[in-house]
Order: C-alpha cells, then sequence, then structure tokens
C-alpha cells in the first residue's frame, strides 16, 4: 500500500497535466496495493484521460484477478453513463457478493440502474427504499432527495414537495430545490418569493427548463408546461423527450 | 522541524488526530448518520484516521493531519445545528486530551517523588505529557480557523442564518495549499502563540525541569559575578530535588566565592554524604578547608575554575 503511493500521486499530478506516463504509474499503483480505493482514485483518472471502455476494460480486468467493491462499483458506473446497462446490472451483482462497501457506490449503481434503464416509477421506488436508510454517502443522499422531490411535485403532493425542498436547502445548495420552491410559490399567488428563489435556481439553460418543466406540470400551469418543454427542445432534445414521457409514465401511474 | 522534535511530537500527534476524527465520526453517528460508521471510523484504531502524507508532514510543518470524516448532512434530523456539533466535536475532543493531559502530569510533575529508579521515566511520562498537550493545543486552534477544509470552515456557516453549512470541494487545495504557506510562514504564530502560552499557563512543570532551570539560571548569575541571586537560586534548585547534590556543588561555589566559607563547606559536605567523593567534590572541599584555615581568609572574588 505505501510503495504504490508515489505512483498513484505522481499519476495523478501527471493526469493533471495529461501527460501519457499517467496510465502506466495509475497501473502501476493498482498492481503494487490491490487495494480497492487505490484502484478506485486510479480508476477515476483513467476514465477522465481515457475513453469509458478502456476504463471499464480495466476495472473488469482488475476486479477478475483481485475482485474489489469499489472497482465492480465504479466500472458498473462507466458502464451505465456510457449506456451499457447489462454490464452496469452485471457489476451490481458483483457489488453485491461483498459484504461491506465502505464508500457506499453500490447504491449510487443500484438508483443510477433504476433512473436510466428501468420503468420510470423504478427511480422513485428505489429511491424510497432507500431513503430510510441512515448509512449512505452524501452524493447517493441528494440523488435520492432529489428524485423524491419531484416524484412529490408530480404526484401533486405539493406540501410534501415543498417539505422536500425546503430540508434539501438546510442541508446545502439545491438549484432544482429552489425551481420548485418558485413554481409553489407562485401557484400560492406569491410572486415575489417565486422570483427570489428562481434567482437562486443557478443552473445550465437545459435543466433549468427541465425544472420548469417538471414544476408547471406539478402545480398545472399546463401553459408555462408547454412553453418550457418547447424551450428545453431547443436546448436538448432527447432531454425534452425524457421529460415529457416522465411526466406521461406518472401521470399515467395515478 | 528537526528530526529528534518530530519524533517527540509524533506520539501526540497521533493520539490528537485519531481522537479528534474519531470524534466527528462518532458524533455524527450519534445523530443519526451512520455513514462515517459504515466506512470504519467511528473507530480508535488510530490506522483508520491517519493519512499517510499528515502524518509525515509533522517532520516538514509543525503540524499533521488525518483523512477526513465525510459527513452526510441528509442524515441528520437537524442539518445545521447536527453539523455543526458534529464539526465542534473534533476540536472538542483536541481540547478534553489537553485537560487529560495537564491532570495526569499532576501524577508526574513531583518526579523525584518516585524514587532514582523510577525518576527518569517518570520524568519522559511528564516531557510526553506536555508536548501531547502544546500539540493538541495547536490542533485545536488550527481546526477553529474559519479556512476550509478546517472544522471552523464549517461552523461558522452553521451560526451565521442564511450562509449553507456544507462547502464544496471546488477550489479545495488553494485553501490548503494557503494555510501550509501561513504555517510555514509562521504567519500563525501569533494565534498559535497565544493558544499555546495560555494552555502552558495551566500545564505543571515537572520538578526536574524546574531543578534544571533554576540550576542554569544560577550559573548564569554566576558567571556574570552576581553571585547573591546565583546562591538564591541555587537554593531555590535545591529545594525542588531531594538528591541536589550538582545544585549544592554550585552553591558552596558561589558561597566560597562570596567568602561565606562556613556555609560552602557545609554544602561540599552535604554533596559528598548524598552523591560520595567525587573528586571535584573532594578538591572544592580541600579548597574551601585552606581557606578556612588561612588567617587571611577573607572574602576572595577570584573564583575557582569551575569550567
Amino acid at each position: 500500500m505505501l510503495l504504490s503511493l508515489p505512483f498513484l500521486w505522481s499519476g495523478q499530478l501527471a493526469g493533471i497535466f495529461q501527460i501519457p506516463l499517467s496510465i502506466p504509474l495509475l497501473k502501476a499503483a493498482w498492481w503494487i496495493s490491490t487495494d480497492g480505493h487505490v484502484g478506485f482514485t486510479a480508476l477515476k483518472a483513467i476514465s477522465k484521460l481515457r475513453e469509458p471502455a478502456e476504463a471499464i476494460g480495466c476495472a473488469i480486468a482488475w476486479t477478475e484477478k483481485y475482485p474489489r467493491v469499489e472497482l465492480s462499483a465504479y466500472a458498473g458506473l462507466l458502464a451505465a453513463g456510457a449506456g451499457l446497462g447489462d454490464i452496469a446490472r452485471n457489476m451490481l451483482v458483483a457489488c453485491g457478493q461483498f459484504p461491506v462497501d465502505r464508500l457506499g457506490l453500490t447504491e449510487m449503481l443500484e438508483f443510477t440502474i433504476a433512473k436510466q434503464f428501468e420503468p420510470f416509477g423504478a427511480a422513485g421506488d428505489c429511491a424510497r427504499r432507500l431513503e430510510a436508510r441512515r448509512d449512505l454517502s452524501a452524493s447517493v443522499s441528494a440523488m435520492i432527495h432529489t428524485e423524491l422531490l419531484w416524484d412529490a411535485m408530480l404526484s401533486g403532493r405539493l406540501d410534501e414537495a415543498g417539505r422536500r425542498a425546503e430540508f434539501m436547502l438546510s442541508v446545502g445548495e439545491a438549484p432544482p430545490a429552489h425551481v420548485a420552491l418558485s413554481a409553489l410559490a407562485r401557484h400560492h399567488g406569491n410572486e415575489t418569493a417565486a422570483l427570489r428563489h428562481m434567482d437562486q435556481a443557478r443552473l445550465a439553460p437545459a435543466e433549468l427548463c427541465y425544472y420548469r418543466f417538471l414544476s408547471a406540470c406539478g402545480t398545472g400551469a399546463d401553459a408555462e408546461a408547454r412553453e418550457m418543454l418547447d424551450e428545453l427542445g431547443d436546448y436538448n432534445v432527447s432531454l425534452a423527450d425524457y421529460a415529457s414521457a416522465q411526466v406521461a409514465a406518472i401521470r399515467g401511474e395515478q | 522541524m528537526n528530526f529528534e522534535t518530530a519524533l517527540v511530537l509524533l506520539p501526540g500527534l497521533v493520539v490528537g488526530l485519531s481522537l479528534h476524527e474519531f470524534a466527528h465520526a462518532w458524533s455524527a453517528s450519534l445523530l443519526g448518520d451512520n455513514f462515517a460508521r459504515r466506512q470504519g471510523r467511528v473507530s480508535l484504531n488510530p490506522f483508520r484516521h491517519l493519512s499517510i502524507l499528515g502524518t509525515l508532514a509533522i517532520f516538514f510543518l509543525p503540524i499533521g493531519w488525518g483523512k477526513p470524516v465525510q459527513v452526510n448532512l441528509y442524515n441528520f434530523r437537524h442539518p445545521k445545528r447536527d453539523y455543526l456539533i458534529s464539526s465542534l466535536a473534533g476540536p472538542l475532543a483536541n481540547i478534553i486530551v489537553v485537560i487529560c493531559c495537564v491532570a495526569l502530569a499532576q501524577l508526574t510533575r513531583h518526579d523525584y517523588s518516585y524514587g532514582p529508579q523510577a525518576q527518569p521515566y517518570v520524568a519522559t511520562v511528564h516531557f510526553l505529557l506536555m508536548f501531547t498537550a502544546s500539540i493538541n493545543t495547536i490542533l485545536a486552534t488550527i481546526n477553529l480557523l474559519p479556512i476550509p477544509p478546517l472544522d471552523g470552515s464549517k461552523i461558522w456557516p452553521c451560526l451565521i442564518p442564511g450562509l449553507k453549512p456544507s462547502f464544496g470541494a471546488k477550489g479545495i487545495w488553494i485553501f490548503i495549499i494557503a494555510i501550509m504557506v501561513l504555517m510555514h510562514t509562521g504567519s500563525l504564530r501569533p494565534v498559535l502563540g497565544f493558544a499555546v502560552n495560555s494552555a502552558f499557563h495551566y500545564m505543571p512543570s515537572s520538578d526536574s525541569h524546574l531543578y534544571s532551570w533554576r540550576l542554569e539560571e544560577g550559573q548564569i548569575a554566576y558567571k556574570k559575578g552576581r553571585l547573591d541571586l546565583a546562591e538564591r537560586k541555587f537554593s531555590r534548585a535545591i529545594e525542588s530535588n531531594p538528591r541536589p547534590h550538582y545544585a549544592l556543588h554550585w552553591r558552596a561555589i558561589a558561597r566560597m566565592t562570596a567568602g561565606r566559607l562556613p556555609g560552602a563547606l557545609e554544602d561540599i559536605d552535604r554533596a559528598i554524604a548524598i552523591n560520595g567523593a567525587k573528586p571535584q567534590y573532594v578538591e572544592l572541599r580541600s579548597l574551601i578547608c585552606d581557606r578556612i584555615e588561612s588567617p587571611a581568609s577573607q572574602p576572595d572574588l577570584r573564583r575557582p575554575n569551575v569550567e
């Protein structure tokens, strides 16, 4: 472990300057230590420098020789990011065989798979199941709270959505929560609060349109919803399609 | 920092960092966030908390650091309040270490009372307790500075309305480099000096330390020719050590130089009674006796060779 650190640190440093030597250094760090955390750090750096396929291949090769939960989970996340649902699911199964996942990546992979490759309700179900857990990482908690906020919003449980948004803002920066609170304030006729929250919702234009569309659908502001969907289509067609399918699916369930 | 000082500071640093990180993890766990427990951080095992770079840093900087405990605010019932408590727990643990060290030092301060066999060990333990208290004072003080990623940067947003408690990792390296520069250039010395001096005010010196210190002061006074002051310092040194043969030898020299020959003879006789007839003691005794027996035994400011 100690011996691998000079390789890991120099590999990471070389990676910052995009020097090709960083990849062999990071691989050497893993082979010397075979520690899951070192492997995860090395894989993260490799995935930034190379194509996801190469990083996934690397992770699979490493886990075949020395199975580590961090490597399986991260490989699954990379696969999910590349749209490779089957590999991501296989990696999730592999993660389940380890008793302890200290980094909490398994739940992130589980939720990512539910969100990306399962029918629309699956992510909400997964989020509800994970919500009761008190040992999740902050990034997984943020994902599930965001999911449950929009689930409540689109299901018409506006009080619950308001409470969830307020809680998210009490924890930290949460621009989507500001969008939800802005829509709720407008719904209750409080234009000042609506504008104040919208000012604080610092998001990329496409994301802002996406969340404003969901908020408008949730609060029954159909005209604004149509306007936002059109605007979202201008920024990102696939996200617009996803958003309209998401709303249709949740409304279809009710 | 030289290697020997760093080695002496290392046990205190290991204890301080381990308890500091344990306190963060344990308090978070008590408040409902079990992520640190899942990561194995609710443990007193130092290897769970020490970072290699942070531990080795003690050899280059006057401080080190451990692996930060990751806290998930979503798991807290009252995020701001609970994050404040969990952030304060680390520096509080260091303050508790300081209090414990000062309390234990009450047992080791009178090291001569443990007898000549145990005295060196008791003195070493006292010395380590004092260093542990010092480094934990520094750890607590530095961590309360409002600079990310130190605990102080997490505390203030919890107290000031409108600020968000969580801080993103963006730009954290700039702050880390800034802290290192501040440490290395000594810019934090006024703050740290104030904290350490305040803590030292409550830290008891050991009798052996007081003995050496007073003896040294007496020797300096003697070399400057301030014989009365030297005698007073040697007398105070003699009070703090039950076997003060060396201080008695020096007071005998000071008294002889000042012409107080009966007192000098009494001192050197006591030194011989305590530590045996060492050649330098015997030589001084014969010198004093010669002067007593000599009819012109007036105050002689010609000092004997004490080098």
